[in-house]
């Protein structure tokens, strides 16, 4: 079976772990009262997800210049179809979302500065409205993102246990 | 005449223009225009800065550039005016672990001594009161003659621990920094 580069590898691994810390990080943050803990559980969540966009560029342009690994031989048209565009939905997801979360910060007046260390630029003027209406953006997006997540990992499962045809493995290291 | 000599004449000439301009406008600025004015601060949470201004305050100010001795400043701030930039923060303000506003409602600065820094640069030093706590303070601002005033545009950092502001969970300096930079910007009338 042909497999995703190492490098492919190392990139999707690395942002499901960041993804799926941020992505809870975020539902249970919001609801929190105001406290220290809070405001490091936010500069946290906005941290990781600042990864997530650079490592998004780094991604897309890899897949761009790369065509992923054959599906198995035999795959009903719309399970092809369905591959394609829940991957093209979360490749969407992974810059939106991101992107969502960085507008609102910089329209509800804070600035995101990575890692503590590196002040990113704020991409609007603070305007409430605005910042709530983003609010709202960013969490329908990331119901989106849950669903499509959920979507994925259904059909990890489907082919690994169902099918039996390990598609997996085009993603674990391992020999051919 | 050599052009060194012309030179110098002029600049006498200058500052003795300068000079006589001062002398004529040398009333001093007692009036605080509130309306024209602001004060607010920049905290910092996370090393993230945040602005956020106070909504009411009063000011006697006497401020003549040429007779700093007798300048004077008295600034007293509402803080339950207080607007920290985010509702959930504004909200906690009043709270016993921060303002406290229920037992002390205002800040207060009294000035003690005026000093010229040069190039219109000031700093005035004096005594801050909050909650209870009176601590020497200095602020550095610069004096800008406009129409009809002068703007005095500085900042004032100051310890908020000092202060006893956010205290018990939030006595924590790593989330929320010690320092606190009161900035400001009056037009003063005279």
């Amino acid at each position: 079976m042909k497999r995703y580069t190492r490098f492919a590898m190392a990139l999707h691994w690395l942002m499901a772990l960041l993804i799926l810390t941020t992505l809870p990080l975020g539902l249970v943050m919001e609801d929190l009262p105001l406290s220290p803990h809070k405001l490091q559980l936010y500069a946290w969540h906005k941290w990781i997800g600042i990864t997530v966009l650079a490592l998004w560029f780094v991604r897309a342009a890899w897949r761009m210049t790369h065509p992923a690994p054959a599906l198995s031989a035999g795959m009903p048209h719309w399970q092809q179809l369905a591959a394609e565009w829940t991957h093209r939905t979360l490749y969407l997801l992974m810059i939106l979302i991101p992107l969502t979360g960085w507008l609102m910060s910089s329209a509800l007046g804070f600035s995101v500065v990575w890692l503590g260390i590196w002040k990113l630029p704020d991409l609007v003027a603070p305007d409430h409205a605005l910042g709530e209406t983003l609010k709202h953006v960013h969490a329908w997006l990331n119901d989106g993102l849950m669903a499509m997540l959920g979507l994925h990992l259904a059909a990890v499962l489907q082919h690994e246990f169902i099918l039996k045809d390990h598609l997996l493995r085009r993603m674990l290291p391992g020999r051919d | 005449m050599s052009l060194l000599r012309l030179c110098r004449i002029r600049m006498a000439a200058g500052a003795l223009l300068w000079l006589t301009a001062t002398l004529a406008m040398s009333a001093p600025y007692v009036r605080i225009n509130t309306a024209a004015s602001s004060i607010g601060f920049v905290s910092t949470q996370m090393n993230v800065p945040t602005s956020g201004h106070f909504g009411r305050f009063a000011a006697q100010v006497r401020f003549d550039p040429a007779a700093l001795v007798q300048d004077s400043a008295q600034v007293t701030i509402a803080l339950a005016s207080t607007d920290a930039g985010n509702a959930e923060a504004t909200g906690m303000l009043a709270d016993k672990d921060w303002f406290d506003t229920a037992h002390w409602p205002e800040a207060r600065f009294v000035s003690s001594s005026f000093r010229e820094l040069g190039g219109n640069r000031y700093a005035v030093a004096g005594t801050l009161t909050i909650k209870g706590h009176s601590v020497p303070v200095t602020s550095v601002f610069v004096a800008t003659p406009v129409v009809g005033g002068i703007r005095l545009d500085g900042q004032l950092p100051l310890s908020r621990k000092a202060f006893a502001i956010g205290v018990g969970q939030w006595a924590d300096t790593s989330v929320v920094a010690d320092r606190v930079v009161v900035v400001f910007h009056l037009l003063v009338q005279p």
